[in-house]
């Protein structure tokens, strides 16, 4: 009798066991399911459909026809793609350091803010709210050779005015103005969480040790920033790569497609030239980069780490 | 059970990677614009029937008019829009066909003969040439409709580049309102001679250059330059004619006499920074608001005595793949007719309907007037800008683009620039 009673409490612990895990398992792969279906519908699909155009000549009309690598080719004979990477670059490599510079400096400033730190803090965020959209309207009003608020500032202080949108060299920088206002508030919003989990404790044994506030931040702030760090460089770099409805509101890739990117570069062959497997291409192209610079990004701070 | 799970998940994704990779019907999209039977012929009355339209809101262009009208004539209609912003309908009707979810109706802009040559919309030629409205279409409505010698669209709302003039600064320069180029370069030297500015103490200029090959079209054509040959097969930018009159533009911004283009023209003219404006009538609400004493008139004379500009508006056509092409011809039969004309406030195609009394009188209500009376007769000398939408090789514009920034804002040698340009676009003929 016994036996049976173990027997039978042996299976029910079994079936219960085996319920849970079946239990469990509808519970992971009902989570699991939805996003591997987004994942292989909206990344996926589209990433190899796109490595498929790359060798396709394809208008969004006619059928695909298989082309080989002639869109490659071309790519290597195409001086307006070299000069919107050109372009793409510099954007970046300026804007990157100047805008996590500005939010670094300021989230510092404000963290050691005794009075109306929330106030500040919202205050620059705000911009960060408005839409690049807006933004780069505004912008493009203020930047107005003849009828630019900027310009008659100057002028009202007795210096000359500039030619903001006409000028390539100033058009980049108007271009990177915009990043710099509309992307400070957000990144100094993620250095102030950074700096909030540094342990206080380090900073009073540092004070005690007579350090002054330079060794401070180099020896104590940055370090323990780090990956804070590491996160804002590589989400800026992918962000201002993909620099496109700022060039296209405020000066339509010119004068003289001096500000042309390459993600505008792309949209016009993809969509105005019917040049999809051009297109294609280019976005590869611009996948790529985005990788290599990331990967270089994280392993230079690693080693530096080291 | 993780077994059968782990299969369900495998086959979900399976299918999800096969559904996108399903081969697209492109057949209606891709085939002859030709005159092939309608897929769906309709009995005019008792059949239930949707009209889908691809345009940019479901009462923009008075079609809610149209709809209405429409409606009356065939009570079981239903009319589907299919809503995009001007500036996206070319890609959304691009995806559509891509897509081959074809709309029966098509409110089109400059990309109508690239949809044509490619088979996306259908030949309305046969069709057209029946209505009344195509003996009243003026020779630039006509040349901005085909390809080749056949119909691919309906020009709409003709509009077109006119001179709006600010009354104050003309009469505070004591001069007339210009009649030519030269009177225009005229206004230039006497306000650079007065240093004149506006209240808040900017620079005041006679008039604007732009480097967008549709405003251009005004400068170019009517001081003997030309874009395109006839048979549109190479650029004549390079003419020597052309040459002369890109560098008579350019000499404008030299002299000081019009802003380098940056963009903000628009702005400028609310600021009162601007003698006479080269814009269209869609300029005039915001000049009413900004409180400018505005007139309108029609492009001054160049120096070849004409005053030439290019045809715009909005295009109708109707999709190769239209499942109900019959009734969509219907529905733009109905935006052509003297009716619709009258009653839409902004339908006007047929230049006649200009002179209505009725038109009139709601025009001079609304101070569109003058307007209106100048748009008419600068829509008698209007020419279809292939440079805006060359279809044959669409980078041209953009290369035409980059010539006129650098003629108009680094000002540089209009013959060397014009050369390097042509000599791009026309290899790719």
């Amino acid at each position: 009798m016994n036996v049976l009673i173990s027997k039978y409490r042996k299976r029910k612990i079994l079936n219960t066991r085996n319920y849970r895990k079946i239990q469990d398992g509808i519970f992971v792969w009902s989570i699991v399911i939805p996003a591997m279906a987004f994942f292989t519908l909206f990344i996926y699909y589209p990433f190899f459909k796109n490595i498929y155009y790359v060798f396709m000549d394809y208008n969004y009309i006619k059928e695909p026809t298989y082309v080989g690598l002639r869109n490659i080719k071309m790519l290597f004979a195409d001086t307006y793609a070299f000069n919107a990477l050109k372009n793409t670059f510099l954007i970046t490599f300026v804007s990157v350091p100047l805008v996590l510079g500005v939010s670094l400096g300021l989230s510092i400033l404000l963290f050691n803010l005794k009075k109306f730190q929330g106030v500040f803090r919202s205050a620059i965020f705000s911009t960060y709210l408005v839409p690049l959209v807006v933004a780069s309207i505004i912008f493009k009003l203020l930047f107005g050779t003849e009828s630019g608020l900027i310009n008659s500032l100057l002028q009202s202080i007795g210096l000359n005015k500039v030619n903001w949108l006409t000028n390539p060299a100033l058009a980049t920088l108007c271009i990177i103005i915009i990043n710099l206002w509309n992307g400070t508030g957000y990144y100094m919003v993620i250095f102030l969480a950074g700096l909030s989990n540094i342990d206080t404790q380090i900073y009073e044994s540092a004070k005690v040790d007579g350090a002054d506030p330079f060794r401070i931040f180099y020896y104590i702030t940055l370090p323990s920033l780090k990956p804070t760090l590491i996160f804002a460089a590589v989400f800026a770099t992918i962000t201002y790569l993909r620099t496109f409805v700022t060039v296209e509101i405020l000066t339509e890739g010119g004068p003289y497609r001096s500000t042309e990117t390459i993600i505008k570069y792309m949209f016009d062959q993809g969509f105005k030239y019917g040049n999809v497997g051009y297109a294609s291409l280019l976005a590869l192209v611009v996948f790529m980069l985005t990788l290599i610079i990331s990967i270089i990004q994280i392993k230079l701070t690693r080693s530096a780490d080291d | 059970m993780n077994k059968i799970l782990k299969i369900l998940i495998i086959v979900t994704l399976l299918a999800s990677m096969l559904a996108g990779c399903a081969t697209k019907d492109v057949g209606d999209a891709t085939g002859s614009n030709g005159n092939e039977e309608t897929t769906t012929t309709q009995d005019e009355t008792n059949d239930a029937f949707t009209l889908r339209i691809s345009t940019t809101g479901p009462t923009d262009d008075n079609i809610d008019i149209a709809e209405r009208i429409f409606k009356e004539k065939y009570p079981n209609a239903t009319i589907e829009y299919i809503v995009s912003p001007w500036g996206e309908t070319r890609e959304k009707q691009l995806i559509l066909t891509s897509m081959g979810d074809i709309p029966d109706i098509a409110k089109t802009g400059g990309w109508v003969q690239e949809f044509y040559k490619e088979g996306v919309f259908d030949n309305l030629t046969d069709e057209v040439m029946t209505w009344d409205i195509y003996d009243k279409f003026t020779p630039g409505q006509l040349e901005r409709m085909v390809y080749g010698d056949e119909i691919c669209a309906l020009n709409y709302n003709t509009n077109t580049i006119l001179l709006l003039y600010n009354k104050d600064i003309l009469a505070e320069l004591g001069v007339d309102v210009p009649k030519s180029f030269e009177d225009l370069e005229k206004i230039g030297e006497q306000i650079k001679e007065k240093s004149y500015t506006n209240l808040s103490g900017n620079k005041v200029f006679a008039t604007n250059v732009s480097t967008h090959p549709w405003e251009i079209g005004a400068w170019i054509w009517s001081n003997d330059g030309v874009f395109m040959d006839e048979a549109l097969s190479k650029t004549l930018i390079n003419t020597p004619e052309s040459i002369k009159a890109h560098a008579y533009a350019q000499s404008f911004v030299k002299n000081e006499y019009a802003p380098m283009p940056d963009g903000t023209m628009d702005q400028m003219w609310l600021n009162g920074q601007l003698a006479t404006y080269l814009t269209g009538e869609w300029s005039l609400p915001s000049t009413f608001d900004a409180g400018i004493n505005v007139g309108v008139t029609t492009v001054p004379v160049g120096k070849s005595g004409k005053t030439i500009t290019s045809t715009g508006g909005a295009d109708w056509a109707v999709f190769a793949g239209a499942e109900n092409k019959k009734m969509a011809y219907e529905f733009l039969k109905i935006m052509y007719s003297e009716e619709f004309q009258i009653q839409a406030d902004r339908g006007v195609t047929d230049l006649e309907i200009y002179n209505n009394s009725e038109k009139q009188a709601f025009w001079k209500e609304s101070g569109l007037l003058e307007a209106k009376m100048a748009q008419q007769e600068q829509l008698k000398y209007t020419k279809y800008q292939y440079m805006d939408g060359p279809y044959k090789y669409p980078e041209g514009r953009s290369i035409y683009v980059e010539a006129l920034e650098r003629l108009f804002i680094n000002l540089e040698d209009s013959e060397t620039i014009l050369n390097e340009a042509a000599e791009k676009i026309n290899a790719n003929y």
